[in-house]
């Protein structure tokens, strides 16, 4: 049961009596919060008399809003003197918290956004990101440097480490992809049906779907996978660490982050994944063959012996070998991101989000250059 | 400064009185029909060795892990398990800091997720918990990860006395500090019961806490409360692992630095 606060104010000559009724604590002050707020009290000569003969309960809430009106502004001493009128059995010391905890103006929190941040803001994204491509660059040699060595000395590199990664972010990958790809596979043998049937030559669908599966769609969809399961977790796995300090115990032992925790996991995707788009691959030819046998009357036997036949090999083997380039980026993202990460959750979740987004822009952009540049060379 | 000599009404009107409780972890009895009253307006640790579950029945009497029975009575108030319960200000071992947020936001959160203030003032009541725990006013915009280990226990405590909690519960406050910020922390929390009326349950196993600050101490062993009495008290219990606990060299010299 609380009663609700109440000021009143007495002035007696030399000293103001600001008499109080009523709870005043967090849960009451709310109602006369602005009432105070709004009082100019004069600075009395001899000073301030706080009457709590009918003040009911208190706490350091409703000391704070009375001592503040007391104060009124003066963030600096030298404070207007207080005395107490009237029994109350804590009022006398919360008044003498509150003052204690309020000698200086605290600082304002930071400004809100305006257009000249907004302004600023697009103009340091534009900076961050030219920023992240250089540091990109500057943490691929590292890697690279790490990843030769295992490479030069493959005795040396932590196979443990390495086998444990491809079959954690690889081999348990290997059913969505290739769930993903057999679908992958069925949309294009059944939109390339339609378009087909047209000028009735339904029987190129198995070029249509070998190429598509082979060349671009198998390793993108593994690719793809891969940066969202893969390189969220090596930012969260390395990230964690980064929190509790154990990349800099690392660091400390002589080891280096780079060649422990990135270069296994570097290693172990690009491994893997030709090994995942092998399996995309399979999946999305599968998927077309269904619908082709389904859908057009292709039989099964002859599909596969037209894709043997007539559909280039080159194709596959161009998407075997983008397979791993991808790879690279993806662990490069994530392994870099898991490293840039400070001490609190919320960078966590940052680093992460950026890693699989700037894995996925890798993805992409690489992917095009080389469609460009496989189509120079005549492949 | 010391510890004071106990209200005489401190165990007529306990802030917390635990009856019968029961826990259990997988197959493992934690505690074991244990009573257990924690004097009202006074400082009280909770001691044992490792492993008897201190923490553990932290967390029960917070309603953060299921009782198997038994009754808790916070001012007289019989609780339900049940986490969240106003009246209660905790600090976590580590702090426990929300950090993503500044100390101001986290301040602020605690008395916002009970009491409906304007921003301004939401903001002025944070400002002042901060201040009065001791930290400085610029220390209130910055997260928890830009702040020393002492601070950081500070900045936790002002959030556990957002509200004026009248009861205090402490996990280990002066852990993993250096003995002049454990020093300083013992101060202010001398200088938060001068001033406030305010009943602390802590678990330590800071020997010079204990000799400064305790008013009452009880010890958990076996599941229930071996032992309980004044610190000077305890110096002389049966207990053998009291005994060796406060009478070994390290424990000796802080009782007597304050005798």
């Amino acid at each position: 049961m609380s009663t609700s606060p109440l000021v009143e104010i007495q002035d007696r000559g030399a000293e103001s009596v600001l008499k109080l009724r009523g709870d005043f604590n967090v849960r009451s002050i709310a109602a006369v919060d602005s009432v105070l707020r709004g009082m100019e009290l004069q600075r009395p000569a001899l000073g301030f008399v706080v009457d709590v003969s009918e003040l009911g309960a208190m706490d350091s809430a409703g000391a704070l809003v009375i001592d503040r009106t007391l104060r009124a502004g003066i963030c600096h001493g030298p404070f207007p003197p207080i005395r107490i009128e009237g029994r109350h059995p804590t009022a006398l010391k919360l008044l003498e918290v509150a003052r204690a905890a309020s000698p200086e103006c605290p600082p304002p929190p930071p400004a809100r956004a305006g257009l000249r941040e907004a302004v600023e803001t697009i103009g340091q994204t534009v900076a961050h990101f030219l920023d992240e491509a250089a540091q990109n660059l500057s943490y691929l040699g590292q890697l690279v440097v790490a990843a030769a060595s295992f490479v030069a000395q493959p005795w040396r590199a932590r196979w443990l480490s390495i086998f444990h990664h491809m079959e954690e972010a690889g081999l348990k990958a290997l059913p969505i992809i290739m769930f993903l790809s057999f679908f992958i596979g069925m949309v294009l043998a059944y939109l390339g049906a339609i378009q087909l049937e047209v000028f009735g030559a339904t029987v190129y669908v198995v070029e249509l779907v070998g190429i598509s599966v082979m060349r671009e769609f198998g390793a993108a969809i593994a690719a793809i996978v891969l940066a969202g399961r893969s390189a969220s977790a090596f930012a969260a796995e390395i990230g964690a660490m980064r929190m509790q300090e154990e990349v800099d115990a690392l660091r400390v032992m002589g080891l280096r982050p780079v060649s422990v925790l990135a270069a296994p996991r570097l290693i172990a995707l690009v491994l893997i994944a030709p090994v995942l788009t092998l399996g995309a691959n399979l999946a999305g030819i599968l998927g077309g063959m269904l619908v082709s046998w389904l859908r057009l009357g292709i039989s099964p036997a002859l599909f596969i012996s037209r894709t043997a036949e007539i559909v280039p090999m080159e194709n596959l083997w161009i998407g075997l070998l983008k397979a791993p380039i991808f790879a690279f980026l993806i662990a490069l993202a994530g392994t870099r991101q898991g490293l840039l990460v400070e001490g609190d959750v919320a960078s966590l979740g940052r680093r992460t989000t950026a890693a699989v987004v700037q894995a996925l822009f890798l993805i992409i952009f690489c992917d095009a250059i080389l469609a460009i540049l496989f189509q120079e060379m005549g492949w | 400064m010391s510890a004071q000599p106990l209200a005489p009404d401190a165990f007529i009107h306990p802030a917390l009185r635990v009856t019968g409780l029961t826990t259990v972890l997988g197959d493992r009895f934690i505690h074991r029909n244990l009573d257990l009253v924690v004097p009202g307006s006074a400082v009280t640790a909770l001691l044992g060795p490792s492993g008897e579950g201190k923490s553990m029945l932290l967390r029960a009497i917070l309603g953060l892990i299921p009782v198997q029975s038994g009754q808790i009575e916070i001012f007289g108030q019989i609780q339900k398990n049940v986490a969240g319960k106003a009246g209660i200000g905790v600090l976590f071992q580590n702090g426990a800091l929300f950090s993503n947020l500044t100390v101001r936001e986290n301040v602020m959160l605690a008395i916002e997720t009970q009491v409906k203030l304007n921003p301004r003032l939401l903001r002025e009541l944070a400002d002042m918990k901060i201040q009065t725990v001791g930290l400085e006013p610029a220390a209130a915009n910055r997260k928890p990860s830009q702040l020393s280990g002492g601070m950081r226990k500070r900045a936790a405590l002002a959030r556990a006395l957002a509200l004026d909690p009248p009861l205090l519960i402490l996990d280990e406050p002066t852990a993993g500090l250096d003995p002049i910020a454990a020093d300083e922390f013992d101060q202010l929390l001398l200088h938060l019961r001068a001033n406030i009326d305010l009943s602390v349950l802590m678990v330590t196993h800071d020997l010079d806490s204990f000799a400064r600050v305790v008013d009452w101490g009880l010890v958990l062993k076996g599941g229930r409360i071996a032992a309980a009495g004044t610190p000077a008290d305890l110096q002389h219990s049966d207990d053998e692992w009291v005994r060796s606990f406060l009478g070994g060299p390290r424990g000796r010299a802080a009782l007597a630095a304050t005798a």
